[in-house]
């Protein structure tokens, strides 16, 4: 009889626990000062290694310049250009950076084809392009050589 | 002990002829005593002599028929009550504790009496002259006295103090056993109580844990109205990808890029132009409280752009607090009563728009719209207030719209209500009863359990 009535109170006590971390919840979104929400869906590191491209290739082909890359998952991916050799956090905020939509649907094969002359006019004789992977309404990026916990440290170089 | 009291033991009748009537079960031949007065004891085996002269004739009749078993001997033979514990009996005239025949009455004046008291055992024994010995227990004490007359307290003897005599259960929880030899060793009961009290605060302390647990996942799921352990990662401080960007950011850099120099584009189209068709459908009105409603629908577009930028607003003017697109949040842009945000193009995606409602205004009307005015379209809907029936019409305006297909609302719009009224009260009330009334059983169980305690 005691071990029981142990029992129904540790079972009331978990449950008293959840349903005031349930109504505490519901408390703070009545009262109407949403509280600064988790962000959802933020890429893990797992994610990044998972969904790292591969067999990145940079081919000229006639008057374009063709990149390609293959993804583990289906994904939508992008390409960042810039004349520069920056660090990712600088690209995403510089004024001549470029995006190009690669893969707008998801998919495993990625490939664009970029206008050389257009490309050399905007950035010179060199493009440095970092690949980004479209997660969930995150973006991830990688270059030429990366840290999974720090970012790509180093871009893809174009030589036109 | 010397005495002819037979029968009743009256110490007045001098006769010793009365009738056995209450004493015959006694066990004090001859001598009745307080304890055979009001603690009697059974001869089970004893007889009644009928032959015996000492018996009235009418007992003798009832003792031939059975009725009586009380043996003649023993109410004949008081000098076989020597041995047994000498009894007190009120006396009127001596109000003593002896024992006395009314033949033996000593003069009171003339009596003497032993009193010894056996120290280990706190018996007193008090004899007087001619009466045998009379045991009188004493309570024992804290304090005794040793041979060299230092006064030895019960503690330093024994160990025990009196905070332990009032703790039973520490001293249940030791049992010593002494074996054959006569050797002590500490019994399995007290491993077995450290054991138990070891399981139980296990056993609270994963009680404790798993309230905690269950404390952060119903906050999660009630906040979000879903769990995913991923928010536990993050409440863990667990490693997620610190430089990946939120992709509305990027966007936003590409529409701003493509806008300043649009002839590096790889896309010839321009925003004016990009998109082609917009399908809003499904709609769905969740009032999340008084103050927050969560409008979502389905929403496409078609566009050579991958991303297309929108812009909602309601009139009258509604507030947005938060924008998700497939329950990613998105940031947007705020100009004027106009909330831009960008969106990804040939894809359905569900649109969910947090919004800060005035309840005195009972309808509103949506517009989506694309950037640049060139496709528009109105979404007229309905809002009630959150506690009656939703009766929502949904109706198409053409208004500026080029296309009539640029825009397909559902004719119907679900609504779940919020949680109010007796609801909101209904369920806390619920959960603080649950837990007084675990408490109450928790606790009525343990006095349950004291109680059987005191009477063991």
């Amino acid at each position: 009889m005691k071990i029981i009535l142990k029992l129904v109170f540790a079972l009331l006590i978990v449950a008293s626990g959840a349903f005031s971390g349930y109504v505490l919840s519901k408390y703070q979104q009545s009262v109407g000062n949403i509280p600064k929400t988790l962000e959802q869906d933020r890429p893990s590191i797992d994610d990044v290694k998972r969904l790292k491209p591969n067999k990145v290739e940079i081919v000229k082909h006639l008057e374009n310049i063709r990149v390609t890359f293959l993804t583990k998952e289906p994904v939508k991916s992008y390409l960042v250009l810039n004349s520069a050799s920056l660090p990712f956090e600088q690209v995403i905020n510089h004024r001549k950076t470029v995006v190009v939509g690669v893969s707008s649907s998801l998919s495993l094969d990625h490939s664009v084809e970029l206008n050389k002359d257009a490309l050399s006019q905007m950035f010179g004789d060199r493009v440095y392009m970092y690949v980004l992977i479209s997660y969930k309404g995150w973006i991830i990026p990688y270059g030429i050589k990366v840290d999974i916990n720090k970012g790509p440290e180093s871009p893809f170089m174009i030589k036109l | 002990m010397d005495t002819n009291n037979k029968g009743q033991g009256d110490l007045q009748n001098d006769n010793n002829q009365a009738p056995p009537t209450a004493d015959l079960n006694s066990t004090n031949q001859g001598n009745v005593g307080l304890e055979g007065l009001f603690n009697s004891k059974t001869q089970p085996n004893s007889t009644v002599d009928t032959n015996s002269d000492i018996l009235p004739e009418e007992f003798k009749d009832l003792a031939q028929d059975g009725f009586i078993e009380a043996s003649n001997s023993d109410l004949s033979n008081p000098a076989d009550s020597s041995d047994s514990s000498s009894t007190v009996k009120k006396d009127e005239e001596w109000s003593s504790n002896k024992e006395l025949s009314s033949e033996d009455r000593p003069d009171p004046d003339n009596v003497s009496n032993t009193t010894s008291k056996d120290s280990n055992t706190g018996i007193v024994k008090q004899q007087s002259e001619g009466e045998g010995t009379q045991e009188v227990r004493e309570p024992l004490q804290d304090t005794t006295q040793d041979r060299t007359g230092t006064e030895t307290s019960f503690e330093d003897l024994f160990g025990i103090s009196d905070e332990d005599d009032n703790n039973s259960e520490s001293l249940q929880a030791t049992t010593l056993k002494a074996d054959n030899n006569g050797n002590v060793s500490e019994g399995a009961s007290g491993i077995a109580g450290a054991i138990g009290a070891f399981l139980t605060g296990v056993f609270w302390i994963l009680v404790l844990l798993v309230t905690a647990l269950a404390f952060v996942i119903a906050y999660l799921y009630g906040y979000k109205g879903r769990f995913d352990v991923r928010y536990l990662k993050e409440l863990t401080q667990q490693k997620i990808c610190e430089y990946c960007v939120n992709e509305a950011k990027l966007t936003s850099i590409k529409s701003l890029v493509f806008k300043k120099e649009p002839e590096v584009s790889p896309s010839p189209t321009t925003l004016e132009e990009n998109i082609k068709k917009m399908v809003a459908e499904q709609f769905k009105v969740v009032c999340k409280d008084r103050a927050y409603w969560e409008i979502s629908f389905n929403l496409s577009v078609q566009s050579n752009e991958p991303i297309v930028d929108l812009s909602v607003n309601f009139e009258p003017a509604l507030e947005i607090q938060e924008l998700y697109v497939d329950s990613s949040k998105i940031d947007f842009s705020k100009k004027g009563e106009e909330y831009t945000f960008s969106f990804a193009s040939n894809v359905t995606k569900r649109v969910r728009l947090l919004v800060k409602v005035n309840k005195e205004i009972k309808k509103y009307t949506l517009k989506i719209k694309g950037k640049g005015g060139t496709k528009e379209s109105f979404m007229l809907a309905g809002f009630p207030d959150c506690k009656s029936e939703l009766t929502v019409s949904v109706n198409p305006t053409k208004g500026q719209q080029n296309d009539s297909d640029t825009l397909l609302p559902s004719n119907s719009v679900s609504v779940t209500p919020p949680r109010t009224g007796i609801a909101s009260f209904v369920l806390p009330a619920v959960g603080i009863i649950i837990v007084l009334v675990g408490t109450y059983l928790y606790l009525f169980g343990g006095l349950i359990n004291l109680g059987q305690r005191f009477k063991e």
